[in-house]
């Protein structure tokens, strides 16, 4: 049932890849619209993290701990990871909100999903039942859920960056 | 500026705009994170042992400034873990001995001197475990709310924080007597 649930996921979030990285630049819908579905998107991004990163702040060893319990990295890794972690989450939103390094932001937060949801697959398959440590104490259990959610989450920085790259190619000459 | 990033590709795009920014973002947030760790009250170790990380007891832990919060409000009552000559030697003020392996013979004489209150245990720090299996051990007798000291008396004695010597919260000398009225 896990596997099977995990495969739904990818499949979607595979169509929704195409759609948005894909398609939907490429579409006819008004430029406008494209803009602000990207900014709702590099702020949907940049609030979550926001709000993650102060909850995980307030208490690093809380944080450090549940880094620990996913038992992938060693308890010097896990506690320098709770203390740098927050502090370039709450960086990395700024930037995505300001505008100032935003493409950095989008690559740094989608990098942490990404590593987020490498850590819940494998504890997942391995078993283990802990808390999954995203918003500090206010934490839901591990599940395949959460890999749907970070998905999603990396789709929204994938689209700003696509639009941005998007401008940018509508601005280099033809090659014919 | 920038120019020469151009590309047609989308992820040789990524690569080439917005993996430089993401590195400094990275870095600049680890020497902010530090910076913040070492203002606070309690900063997080980096050499923290795996054992303080993911206790045996499920014990909440706490750090040597957020203990001495709790010590000055008076609602937990400090316990010490270690033998019953290290207890004599030094300890924490008002605190209490219950060494690991004494735990069910002294257990009803200490719930008669706190009376359910809260328990905050400590040890040594280089053996948290010892501190760490009697939080679990009290845990088992009922003890709904202990807290475990993660830097140990050391840590405790490093912030010179109130310590005392003597007998005084030796549980089976005690009986009938607060402690606050031998000490000075």
């Amino acid at each position: 049932m896990p596997i099977l649930l995990f495969l739904l996921i990818t499949a979607a979030t595979c169509a929704l890849w195409y759609l948005l990285l894909a398609r939907l630049p490429e579409s006819r819908i008004p430029p406008r619209y494209l803009r602000l579905l990207e900014w709702i998107c590099r702020y949907a991004l940049a609030l979550v993290f926001l709000w993650a990163a102060v909850e995980k702040g307030k208490d690093p060893y809380a944080f450090a701990a549940s880094i620990y319990a996913y038992r992938v990295v060693p308890a010097g890794v896990a506690t320098v990871m709770a203390i740098a972690m927050p502090a370039a989450e709450i960086l990395a939103a700024l930037a995505l909100m300001t505008g100032f390094l935003w493409r950095g932001g989008a690559v740094v937060l989608g990098g942490f999903l990404l590593a987020f949801s490498v850590a819940l697959f494998q504890a997942i398959l391995r078993g283990i039942d802990i808390s999954c440590g995203c918003f500090g104490a206010e934490s839901s259990p591990v599940s395949f859920w959460l890999i749907a959610r970070n998905a999603l989450l990396v789709l929204a920085a994938l689209f700003a960056l696509r639009m941005d790259h998007r401008r940018a190619s509508s601005r280099l000459p033809t090659s014919d | 500026m920038n120019r020469q990033c151009h590309h047609r590709s989308f992820w040789a795009h990524l690569l080439c705009r917005a993996l430089p920014e993401a590195l400094l973002l990275v870095a600049l947030g680890a020497v902010a994170g530090f910076a913040y760790n070492s203002a606070r009250l309690d900063p997080l170790p980096v050499d923290l042992p795996a054992n303080v990380l993911l206790t045996e007891s499920g014990a909440r832990v706490v750090f040597p400034g957020k203990a001495r919060e709790l010590f000055e409000q008076g609602e937990y009552v400090f316990v010490d873990a270690r033998d019953e000559d290290s207890y004599v030697d030094g300890h924490v003020a008002d605190a209490f001995s219950l060494p690991l392996e004494r735990l069910a013979e002294l257990y009803p004489l200490l719930l008669d001197w706190t009376g359910g209150q809260p328990l905050l245990v400590y040890g040594n720090a280089a053996e948290i475990v010892v501190a760490d299996d009697l939080a679990a051990g009290l845990r088992d007798h009922g003890e709904k709310d202990v807290l475990l000291l993660a830097a140990g008396y050391e840590g405790w004695v490093a912030r010179d924080y109130p310590v005392e010597t003597g007998r005084a919260g030796v549980l089976d000398e005690n009986e009938g007597a607060w402690p606050d009225d031998e000490w000075e």
